[in-house]
């Protein structure tokens, strides 16, 4: 026996049948499955971590043993302390293009006026950074990130918790003694 | 029973009835191979429909498509090679623990320890590279003898998907070792990743499982490496060949098809020109074929032509597989035994390798990574070639040169003129990036030397290339020629200077100069 079209008034005017309403609800059913499916794999999946998962404070050091024009290596803290005129910069030792370690180069010529040796050059791509981390060449498009720092009791304390991203140097970023 | 007759043949008074006759009229052989040996021209197309391992193949197939000058076997050498990686791979996951604290002592055992860990490595790590460059000619000689156009246009857009699986595989499988060489190329590549629209850093991290490279990494990669990607490559796989029959076998010249090609299922793409309603109504349908038709279903080579154009697959397309299988074999057997697989420090964390290199079939994207935004050059340029290969088929359509190589003697010059011309325009643009600086002359905003002025050049340069093929008055084949061509010189001739020009820094450095580890495979 045919089915018996049941029409459905809808607000706009257009009309549903019987066999249009279980078609859509066939296929809706089974789009809103599939997503959720999908959602669902990509929730298990996700990385339970957060950012740079070393994230504590760090005590680097006392501040009267960095000399101006210094940059001192943490590798467990994953970065530099850097001493420039007008205080310290805890510089993230990523580069800014893709993420290689950047080493610091203490022989190479310097690219600031705080030192006549020393730069920052990444290997992966042939960025280079100054003691700012401001990039002098190669095709990083920012700075080196940077920590927050504090200074008590003559110890810099570094938050690597704490990740800044700047777009270019200026003086206020260096924590003055 | 053909069967019986050929045992009833060998049973004549003067011949001895040797202990293999007997046991080929056992009932267990019988049930195991219905047809006996091909030696009848019923029974080399019984192999073919019965025997499951065979039935991939088509019983005839046309003489072109066996002319070692027309395929170069690449097809057949590129599955064979993903057959090959599967074995040597599926043996490797028995003798490695996908572990940062293991895997790179497994690498040692391997080369030290294992009896023939060292060759199994060695064929591993040399039939990737094999592949990925097998994968890549075979999509070079389809594009290049027009075996892209009707019907076979889905077939060419799967193929391109399955040269960049081939590529994804390649690089997943890239980080296992967990050396130095493969922790800071995944280091740069996902950080890529970290580009993508919309999601940006996200999707590094997911890729990762984390945000850096590390345990997680390390685990996904191989999860990837060993089961999903091989997962939809053997579906794809799968599909490609079957398409490849579908569509008629391989492409060849009309002038071989026009009789109708064994295979030729759909009328419409038959080539013969049915010319009243009629025919059109009523395919043609040939007058007089073989014995071989009660058994395909609407398959029939014409009396006119195709008998003489075609060959039984056993012996001879058989002949042909085994032949590339073999010398594939030998050469990777040799190339194994020459040269070792790399293995560089244990992954460090704090110490980036200077320089830093992707591998080879990767340094051309490296390259161009040096001169511009790392999402135009690592994103949006793969994603745009990618995306403008599969779309040719569908407006390069003219069918009068499918099956020629460059389609005409023009088409040869404007291939050349092409590749000469891309080669000199690159080789100053390195030289003139290296030296004088697109960054040097124009630093701010950022967004002149990192999109606009890449994406100028890039455009000019095309410009040229298609005002420099008009003194030909090319056709579109011919348009689509020189610009593919243009694609494949760019491919080699960043990829050449990428590996064997940048030295400590990435800075142009001589190959002769190379530091240590220069080289990437």
């Amino acid at each position: 026996m045919a089915a018996q079209s049941t029409t459905i008034p809808l607000p706009q005017g257009a009309d549903l049948t019987r066999r249009d309403y279980l078609r859509l609800s066939l296929w809706g059913g089974l789009c809103i499955v599939t997503a959720e499916s999908l959602a669902a794999t990509v929730a298990s999946l996700w990385p339970q971590v957060k950012a740079g998962g070393f994230g504590s404070v760090v005590t680097v050091g006392k501040a009267e043993d960095f000399p101006v024009g210094s940059v001192t290596s943490f590798p467990e803290a994953r970065l530099y302390i850097s001493r420039v005129e007008s205080g310290f910069l805890a510089l993230s030792r990523k580069c800014t293009h893709l993420g290689c370690v950047v080493p610091w180069q203490k022989d190479e010529p310097s690219l600031d006026k705080i030192a006549s040796q020393g730069r920052f050059n990444c290997p992966c791509h042939g960025g280079m950074f100054d003691r700012y981390g401001q990039v002098v060449a190669g095709p990083p498009p920012r700075p080196l990130d940077i920590y927050p720092i504090k200074i008590e009791g003559g110890k810099i304390l570094v938050d690597t918790g704490k990740t800044i991203v700047r777009v270019a140097y200026n003086p206020s970023q260096a924590v003055g003694v | 029973m053909n069967i019986d007759d050929n045992i009833e043949s060998k049973r004549s008074p003067q011949k001895r009835f040797s202990l293999l006759d007997r046991l080929q009229e056992t009932v267990l052989w019988r049930s195991l191979f219905r047809s006996g040996y091909p030696s009848t021209d019923e029974n080399r197309a019984m192999v073919m429909f019965n025997s499951f391992f065979l039935h991939i193949h088509p019983v005839k197939v046309k003489k072109n498509s066996l002319r070692i000058s027309y395929t170069w076997g690449l097809g057949v050498i590129s599955a064979y090679l993903f057959f090959l990686l599967t074995i040597t791979g599926g043996i490797l996951m028995f003798l490695y623990v996908p572990s940062v604290d293991q895997a790179y002592q497994d690498m040692q055992a391997l080369e030290t320890s294992v009896p023939f860990g060292m060759m199994l490595r060695n064929l591993h790590r040399w039939g990737a590279h094999l592949m990925v460059l097998v994968v890549f000619l075979h999509m070079c000689r389809v594009f290049y003898t027009g075996g892209y156009k009707t019907p076979r246009e889905a077939n060419w857009m799967l193929g391109v998907l399955l040269w960049v699986f081939t590529l994804l595989l390649s690089f997943s499988g890239y980080l296992l070792p967990y050396d130095q060489l493969s922790y800071w190329a995944i280091t740069v590549a996902t950080n890529i990743a970290a580009y993508t629209p919309i999601l940006g850093d996200k999707a590094r991290v997911f890729l990762l499982g984390s945000y850096d490279v590390g345990q997680p990494a390390l685990q996904r990669f191989y999860a990837l490496h060993i089961f999903l990607l091989p997962l939809v490559v053997i579906g794809l796989m799968g599909v490609h060949f079957w398409r490849v029959r579908k569509d008629g076998g391989l492409s060849a010249p009309l002038s071989e098809t026009s009789g109708g090609s064994p295979e030729s299922v759909d009328p419409r793409h038959s080539a013969s020109p049915q010319t009243d309603e009629q025919t059109q109504l009523f395919p043609k349908i040939p007058s007089r074929t073989y014995g071989l038709m009660a058994l395909v279903k609407r398959t029939g080579p014409m009396v006119e032509k195709g008998p003489d154009d075609t060959v039984f697959s056993w012996p001879h397309l058989m002949v042909m597989e085994l032949l590339a299988m073999l010398s594939t074999t030998i050469f990777l057997l040799f190339v194994s035994l020459l040269a070792n697989a790399p293995l560089r420090g244990w992954a460090d964390p704090d110490i980036t390798e200077n320089p830093a290199k992707a591998p080879w079939y990767f340094s051309n994207l490296q390259e161009i990574l040096l001169h511009m935004s790392p999402a135009l050059s690592g994103i949006w340029i793969p994603v745009g070639v990618i995306i403008a290969l599969m779309a040719v088929p569908y407006f390069e359509r003219r069918q009068e040169d499918v099956g020629i190589w460059f389609a005409s003697s023009k088409g040869r010059e404007i291939c050349v003129w092409s590749s000469v011309y891309t080669t000199i325009a690159l080789i100053v643009l390195v030289l003139f990036d290296e030296y004088i600086g697109v960054r040097s002359l124009v630093s701010s905003p950022a967004i002149f030397p990192e999109w606009i002025i890449p994406l100028g050049t890039m455009g000019a340069l095309m410009a040229i290339l298609y005002a420099g093929i008009q003194r030909w008055q090319p056709n579109g084949r011919e348009i689509a020629l020189a610009f593919f061509t243009a694609f494949v010189t760019t491919y080699f001739v960043l990829t050449i200077s990428g590996q064997f020009f940048r030295g400590i820094g990435l800075h142009l450095t001589p190959v002769w100069n190379l530091p240590p580890g220069g080289l990437t495979f």
